[in-house]
């Protein structure tokens, strides 16, 4: 079964989310409209009480119960011009003008036992007082600190407000309706163009990441979209501009391999068909020259072997100790080309050096190919010097000669494989462009550091250190 | 005496190129294609020396080299095709008493026989090299000319050896480079002139020469007989 897409999830999480808050919205509205209706009548009732209560109270102390429901029932303001003043009990009423009525308010004025003295209705009179489902408001009538009944407010917001709170609350719902369906939509949107901005970019990493798979080495991707999504492309494209030039360098090798297998293959067999066809004679001196490619296309595929330890660092140290003599014996070509070539070659080694721990033919070798490199580069009367000496816990060996330097754009590249800085392939100039590679990685296996500085045309020195 | 020499190797040609020139030797080699066969006759002929190649189809050369290492110490010396199998040769210290690397010299071969058999019980029967008036005592590193001491260097003893041991054949500098130095010091073969220069000098020395070192131009040198 197919999982559902993160656009998808986005967009129904944001809908869902949205809905919810405005429904959320709206019944708080709700609670708080009922709460505010409930306390406003509860106010105004209030209000209403205290300003009747007195006044019936004054009036029940002068009368008694005697003409209060008709007190009640009539309205002061029409009763001075519409009955003139002919009747005893209106001038009673008059002396305490009862304030107006509102409309639909009702007041109920009942004895200590619950029965009905009055009603500006009229209609309860003489009965046992239910309130019902009524919202009334209520104050006990007291004259001189005795209680002689209570004063019933029914108002009319108490049934017309709670028809119009009714009206509120089906108004809400309905706009509620339709706001949680806009905003809905809007979510929608929102949540698309989101999950959009989010799967796009992903949806393109994918894409690249199987080309890359294919073999495509060479595809980047365009930085676009949000931080993370930046990030992520960034390092997409450093990994496959590693891959890249891992795949360039491998294809590389392998053709710098063959180019060093052709000429002495080629030589080889040149003069193997010359000897089968007799122009030039099978003598030993012919076959010497023949069995000296041999030697160097076997030194070939040691140094490639080597290499290849180096460079899956599978290099096995057999450790020892040997004293520096024997290991500057092991020199003696090197010495005694140097002489040849005219070369000043010196060697300074601390007095305090005495023996190496380390692994002897990997540490000659390195020596080697160091000093090799330094004598190509000095030249006739030139002038190469080893020193040797010890700092800290380490063996420091620098190999210096007075060549034409390494220049800054070339000096990083010195330790790579196949790298010359003549492009000469001619041997006794270039070598075969291993030994620096090789000898950096035999450092490397003995947890030591190796690196150059150049002064370009006054000098350059390989350093390396071995940890003891 | 005769020595006997157990050959393994699965290649068909490297083995007839190895048996031929242990023949030439003057020894006698019993040929063997695969592990079982190597161990069947190592049983069967108690032979002085096993060439062991290490890659062989079915029981492989390290399974070999265990079944005989748990016997006895035989001579072994290993061939091996790959760097790695050497480093775990001289890790785990099987017992194998030298190696060579492929691709390598069938007299070189030969030449580690012989000092392979030279350090174990057949140390007393290896006599000294001669040619014309140049005698050679290997066990003591020292050459002589009609009984006057040459005063050699370790370098010029041993390319005074192997011209010596093939008298009349042509070596090229990097071939003596390469036996006298090991495969480490390509590019340095005119360094071979000043030995040789030396070594000339110090034969003269004694006036009673009856061998030349000679030049070959655009070679190398060869051990010649002369005045």
């Amino acid at each position: 079964m197919k999982k559902p897409g993160l656009a998808n999830r986005i967009t129904s999480t944001m809908v869902a989310v949205s809905i919810m808050a405005v429904i959320i919205t709206s019944l708080t509205m709700l609670i708080m409209t009922r709460q505010q209706f409930s306390a406003y009548i509860n106010k105004y009732d209030r209000a209403m009480l205290e300003q009747y209560v007195p006044i019936i109270s004054d009036y029940y102390r002068l009368y008694g119960i005697e003409g209060l429901q008709e007190y009640l029932e009539f309205k002061p303001n029409n009763k001075g011009k519409s009955r003139g003043n002919g009747m005893g009990w209106y001038h009673r009423g008059q002396q305490i003008p009862l304030g107006k009525i509102r409309p639909g308010q009702r007041l109920i004025v009942a004895d200590t036992k619950g029965m009905v003295m009055a009603d500006t209705q009229g209609l309860l009179v003489g009965q046992p007082l239910e309130l019902g489902s009524w919202q009334a408001s209520s104050r006990p009538l007291q004259i001189d600190n005795k209680q002689i009944g209570t004063l019933y407010l029914i108002s009319p917001l108490g049934s017309g407000l709670a028809s119009m709170e009714n009206d509120f609350i089906n108004k809400l719902t309905v706009s509620t309706s339709v706001l949680a369906l806009g905003i809905g939509l809007i979510a929608l949107l929102l949540g698309l163009l989101l999950g959009k901005r989010i799967s796009l970019p992903l949806a393109d990493l994918s894409s690249a990441i199987h080309e890359v798979a294919q073999g495509k080495l060479n595809k980047r991707i365009e930085l676009k979209g949000d931080q993370e999504f930046l990030e992520l492309g960034r390092d997409f494209n450093c990994m496959a501009q590693k891959l890249e030039d891992y795949d360039r360098n491998r294809r590389r090798l392998t053709l710098d391999i063959s180019h060093e297998l052709r000429t002495p293959l080629t030589l080889l067999r040149g003069q193997l068909e010359a000897m089968q066809n007799n122009s030039i004679n099978a003598t030993p001196e012919n076959v010497a020259l023949l069995l000296d490619e041999v030697i160097r296309l076997t030194r070939l595929i040691k140094e490639l072997e080597d290499l290849s330890q180096v460079e899956n660092q599978a290099v096995v140290l057999h450790l020892s100790t040997f004293s520096i003599e024997d290991l500057l014996e092991r020199l003696n070509p090197v010495v005694t080309a140097m002489q040849e070539t005219g070369i000043i070659f010196t060697i300074n080694a601390d007095d305090n050096v005495n023996e190496i721990t380390a692994d002897f033919d990997r540490v000659l070798q390195i020596l080697l190919n160091l000093l090799s490199n330094a004598m190509r580069h000095a030249g006739q009367e030139g002038m190469v010097s080893l020193t040797i000496n010890r700092q800290d816990n380490n063996l420091q060996f620098a190999i210096t000669d007075n060549g034409s330097g390494i220049s800054a754009e070339n000096l990083p590249h010195v330790f790579e494989r196949f790298y010359r800085l003549d492009d000469s392939r001619n041997r006794l100039a270039g070598g075969m462009g291993l030994g620096l590679s090789i000898a950096k990685g035999y450092v490397e296996a003995h947890q030591g550091k190796i690196w150059v500085e150049s002064k370009p045309g006054f000098e350059t020195t390989f350093y390396f250190s071995l940890p003891q | 005496m005769e020595l006997l020499i157990l050959l393994v190797e699965d290649e068909k040609k490297l083995r007839d190129i190895l048996a031929q020139q242990i023949r030439q030797e003057g020894w006698k080699v019993v040929p063997a294609a695969n592990g079982l066969e190597a161990i069947q006759f190592w049983q069967d002929i108690k032979p002085d020396l096993v060439v062991l190649d290490l890659m062989l189809p079915g029981i492989s050369g390290w399974e070999v080299l265990k079944k005989i290492r748990q016997k006895d110490n035989t001579p072994i010396i290993v061939l091996t095709a790959r760097a790695d199998e050497v480093d775990k040769l001289l890790g785990l210290e099987l017992g194998a008493d030298d190696y060579m690397t492929k691709p390598f010299s069938p007299r070189e071969l030969c030449a580690r026989i012989k000092a392979v058999l030279r350090r174990g019980r057949y140390a007393e029967q290896v006599t000294s090299v001669t040619f014309n008036n140049l005698t050679i005592y290997p066990e003591k590193l020292e050459a002589s000319i009609a009984d006057v001491k040459l005063n050699l260097t370790s370098t010029e003893y041993k390319i005074l050896m192997l011209l010596a041991e093939n008298p009349g054949q042509v070596f090229s500098r990097l071939h003596i480079l390469e036996r006298v130095f090991g495969d480490m010091y390509e590019g340095y073969e005119r360094t071979i002139d000043t030995h040789i220069s030396n070594l000339r000098h110090k034969i003269d020395a004694t006036q009673k020469s009856e061998i030349i070192i000679k030049t070959v131009y655009g070679i190398g040198y060869k051990l010649v007989a002369g005045e």
